[in-house]
């Protein structure tokens, strides 16, 4: 070989600091004597035995000193081979297969390591083997995950107004309620300066005209009500003038009640009537809640909905209860009628659409239109004649199961809509959460808790997005467990309560919902689910007490009824007749007829209490064992009773002794 | 003759460690010397002869060692440790009783070493 060729062979000064030990680098040599290429090139060997010797060397895949060593016995071989005058040919003749050769020198040499050597080998190697299992099924879920698109094809938003935008105007109660509204903010005395608060003050008047409207039969039974704070305290000469002012805004909202539905129109961006953005003080135009780059994955979306006008309707239904009570005083009970049918028409309106909080609100001024009637009975039957009791009535008995039931259609357009937006769609009703996406990003940051929120957004998304988007729910199956949850939420509101089962309300996909947050596999794979299930029990409860008002309502105007026809209260509820249809109400904790007693002459219809047993009307202690949960309930009545229809009897001093009364007529 | 790779894995650690036993010899000597000594019955390649003497080192029976050699080059010189030694001493009976066995079965030819195989 010629001194050229060995020239070009001369280690680079890169290559021989990258072959230098650590040691060697440290007192500032570099020998480069992790090199096996260069343990060859300075032999003088011919080129192909060079070659042989650097093959098997790196062949055999040992550390960078041990091929190193492997090289040079190799080089001294040939070496000495050539020394002896055996010819190149004839060397590599002798070798052998240099495969075979590889595989043996590196068995033999690892032999020469420690036990504990070997040991750190094989684990890295199982380390290093494990570490590429994981890439490489991360990337394949990062394939599988980051190629699917979401597509948003319904607009449910559309879905929920539909009923709006097919009516005419004049079919709409909404823009009559905002403006009767109007009206009784002017009526208010001087304004505050938010609108808010002007609301606030008609609130207060109503609630004082409330408070001070009889109701002996309470305050017998159930002890005086709560105080108002210094703070609501209205005159009651300012009560008195705003009602009589407000007579035509009433009869507006009365007006406004017999039209065929609500009609506010719900927009995702915000209010869309000029009108409207007024009433409520808002300034600003329909926008941009969102930022541009988030618009699409949010446009149209219920999520963003809002519905300001819960408040304004409710607000609605107080002047009309109030309304009412100050009707039958003042002796106009056709005006109670009115009123009472009025609050029923809007709460039917509010109900829709069919979302959990619509329904609640509806709810909630159902009770208030029956404790108006309930109250206005036990105090002043004289002021309501008979033509008003019967319309009455027949307004009660109007109001059938279906119509007062709980119907979850809003919720599961809700789901559907936030599954179209977090889910990618394989086209057949399936698709895996979409990691990173601004709606999961949205859902996942509110609590601020370790939880799935760290996973869904920021750099927790990128790095264990495919990994949580594999181990969440399908769309399917989310969808599924969903709808599953809202028909048992359907079929238990329509039963009777000591029928209703509360297990399967708390039961997300057969685990319970408290074992969701205690186990973080399911807290991740169940996570659009756990976050926005709706807290069920409590509607099912009250829907199932709604109904059970109504039959309250309809056996006390019977019960009326039957004491002016016989001149005396019946001696059970078994005398009433219910001719136009209906029947006693029935006790919620053991599903049989209320009971009811005369007591000094006068009637008491009461429910038995959670501990289920018939104190003769007793009413509940307001101190003693287990009384202290019931003591605010004893003004609530029935429906206030309902969180305990669904509790187990137990035994022990946990439930308190004593009956619930519903309804009375007090004393003078 | 060359000798089947198998009998050749058993034959192969004792006739390097009975060489060594002599003196310390390198690598390419080692190889020349067996071929020599047994006219080319165990002649061996690198592919065997160095896989070999690592598992010899890696056991303790020899050692090696890296020095300047009489023409000016480093060579690699193994040498037999005390260890070797004894597990010499016990491969030769061992070898001497497969021996002296195939001589009793007729395998092999030659006079008995061990008197008590003798077939009487």
């Amino acid at each position: 070989m010629s001194d050229e060729s060995r020239m070009n062979t001369t280690p680079s000064f890169l290559r021989r600091l990258l072959s230098t030990p650590l040691q060697d680098l440290v007192r500032g040599r570099l020998s480069g004597s992790l090199d096996a290429k260069a343990a060859s090139a300075g032999s003088g060997l011919p080129e192909e035995l060079d070659r042989i010797a650097c093959r098997v060397a790196r062949r055999t895949r040992l550390s960078r000193a041990e091929r190193v060593e492997v090289a040079h016995d190799l080089v001294d071989h040939f070496t000495d081979g050539m020394a002896e005058g055996v010819t190149a040919s004839r060397l590599i003749e002798k070798f052998g297969d240099e495969r075979v050769a590889a595989k043996l020198i590196r068995r033999s040499m690892q032999r020469k390591h420690s036990v504990f050597a070997r040991g750190v080998r094989q684990t890295v190697r199982a380390g290093v083997l494990c570490f590429g299992v994981v890439v490489l099924f991360y990337l394949v879920l990062a394939i599988k995950h980051r190629n699917r698109e979401i597509r948003i094809e319904v607009d449910y938003v559309a879905m929920m107004n539909a009923p709006t935008l097919a009516s005419e105007p004049s079919d709409r109660s909404w823009p009559e309620i905002r403006e009767a509204i109007t009206t009784l903010r002017g009526l208010v005395g001087p304004l505050p300066d938010e609108l808010m608060h002007v609301d606030r003050e008609i609130s207060k008047i109503v609630s004082a005209s409330l408070s001070e409207a009889p109701a002996p039969w309470i305050d017998a039974e159930l002890g005086p009500p709560a105080q108002l704070s210094d703070d609501d305290d209205v005159e009651a000469a300012r009560v008195d003038r705003f009602f009589e002012a407000a007579q035509p805004a009433l009869e507006r909202l009365r007006a406004a009640a017999g039209r065929p539905l609500l009609g506010f129109p719900l927009a995702a961006s915000g209010l869309e009537e000029p009108a409207d953005r007024t009433f409520f003080g808002i300034d600003a135009e329909p926008s941009d809640a969102v930022s541009q780059g988030d618009a699409d994955a949010f446009q149209d979306s219920i999520l963003t909905l809002e519905f300001p006008y819960f408040r304004s309707v409710r607000l609605a239904a107080r002047l009309l209860a109030a309304d009412a009570r100050r009707a039958v005083v003042e002796g106009d009970d056709a005006r109670m009628v009115a009123d009472i049918g009025a609050m029923l028409e809007l709460a039917e309106q509010t109900r829709q659409p069919s979302i959990m909080i619509a329904q609640l609100v509806g709810m909630s001024m159902e009770r208030l239109a029956f404790t108006v009637v309930l109250d206005s009975i036990a105090a002043l039957p004289e002021n309501i004649d008979d033509r008003s009791m019967l319309a009455l009535a027949e307004m009660i008995r109007g109001l059938d199961d279906e119509r007062l039931g709980l119907e979850m259609a809003g919720e599961r357009w809700f789901f559907l809509d936030i599954a179209q937006r977090i889910y990618s769609d394989d086209g057949e009703g399936d698709g895996s959460l979409s990691i990173g996406s601004p709606v999961v990003d949205m859902l996942g940051t509110p609590s601020g808790n370790l939880g799935p929120e760290q996973l869904t957004s920021g750099t927790g998304a990128f790095l264990l997005g495919p990994i949580v988007a594999e181990l969440t729910l399908g769309r399917a199956e989310a969808i599924r467990i969903w709808m599953n949850l809202m028909d048992s939420a359907e079929e238990q509101a329509s039963k009777s309560p000591w029928e209703i089962d509360t297990a399967p309300l708390g039961l997300i996909d057969e685990i319970p919902r408290q074992a969701m947050n205690d186990d973080y596999t399911h807290m991740i794979r169940y996570f659009p689910i756990n976050l926005l299930v709706p807290a069920t029990e409590s509607l099912v409860f009250t829907s199932a007490a709604i109904r059970l008002e109504r039959d309250l309502v309809l056996t006390v105007l019977e019960l009326e009824m039957t004491r002016r026809r016989d001149g005396r209260w019946p001696d059970s509820l078994d005398e009433l007749e219910f001719t136009a249809g209906g029947e006693p109400a029935r006790d919620p904790f053991d599903g049989s007829t209320v009971r009811y007693l005369r007591r000094d002459g006068r009637p008491l219809i009461y429910i038995l209490g959670p501990d289920r047993d018939d104190d003769g009307g007793r009413g509940i202690a307001s101190s003693g064992p287990g009384s202290g949960r019931w003591r605010d309930l004893r003004r609530g009545g029935l429906a206030g009773s309902s969180r305990g229809w669904g509790m187990v009897r137990g035994s022990g001093d946990s439930e308190p002794d004593g009956d619930i009364a519903v309804w009375a007529v007090g004393g003078e | 003759m060359r000798i089947e790779r198998e009998l050749m894995r058993g034959a192969g650690p004792v006739a390097v460690l009975s060489l060594l036993s002599n003196s310390e010899m390198y690598g390419y000597q080692l190889v020349e010397t067996l071929t020599e000594r047994t006219e080319g019955t165990l002649e061996m390649g690198q592919s065997t002869l160095y896989p070999l003497l690592y598992n010899l080192e890696a056991k303790g029976l020899v050692q090696s060692e890296r020095r300047l050699a009489e023409n000016g080059r480093t060579r690699k010189y193994y040498a037999i440790t005390g260890e070797g030694e004894t597990r010499l001493a016990t491969d030769r009976k061992q070898w001497q009783a497969v021996t002296d066995a195939m001589q009793t079965l007729g395998v092999v030819s030659g006079q008995l070493m061990t008197p008590g195989l003798a077939i009487a």
